[in-house]
């Protein structure tokens, strides 16, 4: 069985870029610019729907960046412009100053349930707690991770509560990094346990493939292979119920020829045992100019309607 | 041309004039407003020049009034690498990025009219900064070498390697040194090749320093190169084989507003310790003032940041600049933060006897 769903931040389209612009600087009004940003969060979830996918992601086009909305709680702050891994995209490191509490129904002040459609299922991403607290500031480590699981684990439920079915931890520092400390993940994600979260964790920027051990050992329900940096038709023997695979590059205008992909699919699937695969872009297609981020979502409809024949 | 000890620059771009903006815009969306434009970006070229002059810098630029971005002007006169739109870069912060479709060549010199106006127009020692060949290639998507590449390399991390140093080189090799040898010839005091991507990628920092040395192989003029926001250790194994004198780099963003000389007070400029420890005995341009904030540094706390690389870096090897260019700033501000650059610098000068 086959899932197909986007990731993380969707591009702004050129007028919103443009409106957004003037209502920083104070030459466009709050309620014009509230309904070109409704008008664009409408497209974003029609573009997915057109495209056939089975899950619907939350627009997040409003989020500056994954980590974003959490600077505005209380105790954190927005820190030092920094290079999000090896891309010309920058986000703003979150300072945790204290202990940060985590107000009921926080999060869904970033997300647009009354847009969603009522006849799909709805994704929405939040950073994993490993990469939140590798990249973010703190002084005191037992606070920050204390400050991270209040976080994650409200924002959590309260996306579950919502309807999100599916919650993508995006935790690409796992996928990056070589010097990873699997006790310290495997602490950050036990945290989740009592809580019967359903965590998918969605890694890019690096090749897992000799991390799958220390993956499959995570309370986690599943993780991604980045296919513009593993090689699928090399893994064997995975037995997981979902694994979910990155197999457009959000990163590159270049539009994947789909035979080739569903070819390197299939090999995927005929050499591990796995339930279900979905299908999303290696990372948020906000890399991507928005009409380039459209293609590829038709792209990944495609794939999904190929492979369900 | 002899500069002062710890002589004052500045990195490139600055805001332009509304009135330069507005013709610009005209000339992206396509209106016919050549004659107007280059009318109007040679007077903001002039009081640029003026402005950074009067703020008293030793080395002037026009603060890039002949481009609409570092990125975008290049890549116009590139063929090969065709605009699909606008790309976040930060926040609502985007820039114009291009896809590659076919082997870089260049179309015209897109730097020596420009050098020519503004060195003609300066009373001050001129610095050009030149967007680089990593830069150029890390901010296109890859297409046209990634098509050829992503089949026939099982391997995504190879094919994707392989595909940049094929733009790499095409770029150095047919973009680059074409332009930087037209202007060596005409004369040039000082060229800064602009790479702010140049750490982006460790696994490639190879191919970096191999294309760099390519972009200015046989040029007969003074060398630098500016990096920002990111992390200089992995510049550390390979900074002596870029053929660069100097190394401008930001450090006051990621340093703190306290006073005081000490290491906790000076977190931003840590890499200065390292890097003289590693050995490294070229100049520095020092970045100090922050160009993402509208807060003006005072004059004391820049003071505080040059006296810090004092300790690390002999005085003949230092240049003050800002982290990287002021266009993100308005030109009030923009002209401030330099005003009380150049004046920490001077009270710095007098400090020691080095007027």
């Amino acid at each position: 069985m086959y899932q197909a769903y986007i990731v993380g931040i969707f591009p702004r389209n050129d007028n919103l870029a443009y409106k957004w612009k003037l209502y920083e600087r104070g030459e466009l009004g709050e309620d014009e610019f509230l309904e070109t940003l409704r008008e664009s969060q409408e497209e974003v979830i029609r573009v997915q729907l057109e495209a056939g996918l089975s899950h619907i992601h939350d627009p997040y086009i409003d989020w500056h960046d994954i980590f974003r909305p959490f600077t505005d709680l209380e105790e954190i702050d927005i820190g030092p412009i920094t290079r999000y891994f090896e891309n010309n995209t920058f986000y703003k490191k979150p300072v945790i100053r204290g202990r940060v509490r985590y107000p009921d129904g926080f999060i869904l002040n970033y997300l647009h349930k009354d847009l969603m459609p009522r006849d799909r299922d709805w994704v929405a991403s939040l950073p994993g707690p490993y990469t939140f607290l590798r990249l973010s500031m703190y002084k005191n480590l037992d606070d920050a991770k204390a400050s991270i699981n209040n976080i994650l684990i409200g924002s959590a439920l309260d996306m579950a509560d919502a309807g999100y079915k599916v919650i993508t931890f995006h935790e690409p520092c796992l996928a990056y990094y070589n010097d990873i400390d699997w006790g310290l993940v495997q602490e950050l994600y036990r945290a989740f346990d009592e809580y019967g979260i359903d965590i998918r964790i969605h890694l890019y920027f690096g090749d897992v493939k000799n991390k799958i051990d220390n993956l499959t050992n995570l309370p986690i329900s599943s993780f991604s292979l980045d296919t513009s940096y593993t090689d699928i038709t090399s893994i064997n023997n995975l037995d997981k119920n979902v694994v979910v695979l990155g197999v457009l590059d959000s990163q590159n205008t270049l539009i994947e020829d789909p035979t080739h992909l569903i070819k390197s699919i299939n090999i995927f699937k005929d050499n591990n045992s796995v339930d279900t695969i979905a299908l999303t872009p290696n990372t948020d297609l906000d890399f991507l100019t928005f009409d380039y981020a459209v293609k590829k979502v038709r792209l990944l409809g495609e794939i999904y309607r190929r492979l369900g024949q | 041309m002899s500069l002062p000890i710890l002589p004052t620059q500045e990195i490139g771009s600055f805001r332009k004039p509304k009135y330069l903006i507005e013709v610009y815009r005209k000339w992206l969306r396509g209106e016919d407003v050549e004659s107007e434009l280059t009318q109007k970006i040679r007077k903001a070229s002039i009081e640029t020049i003026r402005l950074m002059e009067e703020a008293g810098l030793d080395i002037v630029w026009d603060g890039e009034m002949h481009r609409w971005e570092m990125y975008y002007h290049p890549v116009k006169y590139i063929d090969g690498i065709e605009f699909v739109g606008q790309v976040r870069v930060f926040d609502n912060r985007y820039f114009i990025k291009g896809r590659v479709v076919s082997e870089p060549k260049l179309i015209k010199n897109y730097h020596l009219h420009e050098y020519l106006f503004v060195r003609e127009n300066a009373r001050k020692p001129v610095k050009l900064p030149v967007t680089g060949p990593y830069t150029l290639a890390d901010w296109s998507f890859n297409e046209y070498y990634m098509g050829k590449w992503y089949k026939e390399e099982r391997d995504p991390r190879r094919a994707r390697r392989k595909a940049k140093e094929e733009l790499l080189f095409a770029l150095s090799k047919n973009v680059l040194n074409p332009i930087l040898r037209e202007i060596e010839k005409v004369g040039v005091f000082r060229i800064q090749i602009d790479e702010p991507a140049a750490t982006t990628h460790p696994d490639e920092m190879d191919i970096f320093v191999e294309a760099f040395n390519k972009s200015v192989e046989g040029i007969n003029a003074t060398i630098t190169t500016h990096i920002c926001y990111s992390d200089y250790r992995i510049l550390l194994p390979y900074i002596d084989s870029i053929k660069a004198v100097q190394f401008a780099l930001e450090f006051a963003n990621r340093d703190t507003w306290e006073r005081g000389v000490s290491d906790d007070k000076r977190i931003g400029y840590q890499f200065l310790r390292e890097l003289m420890e590693y050995g490294y005995n070229g100049e520095i341009g020092l970045g100090v003032v922050d160009v993402h904030t509208d807060a003006i540094e005072p004059v004391e706390l820049i003071m505080d940041r040059i006296e810090y690389a004092l300790k690390y870096v002999d005085e003949r090897r230092l240049f003050i600049n800002p982290d990287c260019g002021l266009r993100t700033r308005t030109r009030e501000i923009g002209e401030a933060k330099l005003r009380n650059m150049v004046e920490a610098t001077k009270r710095i000068r007098r400090k020691y006897g080095w007027e």
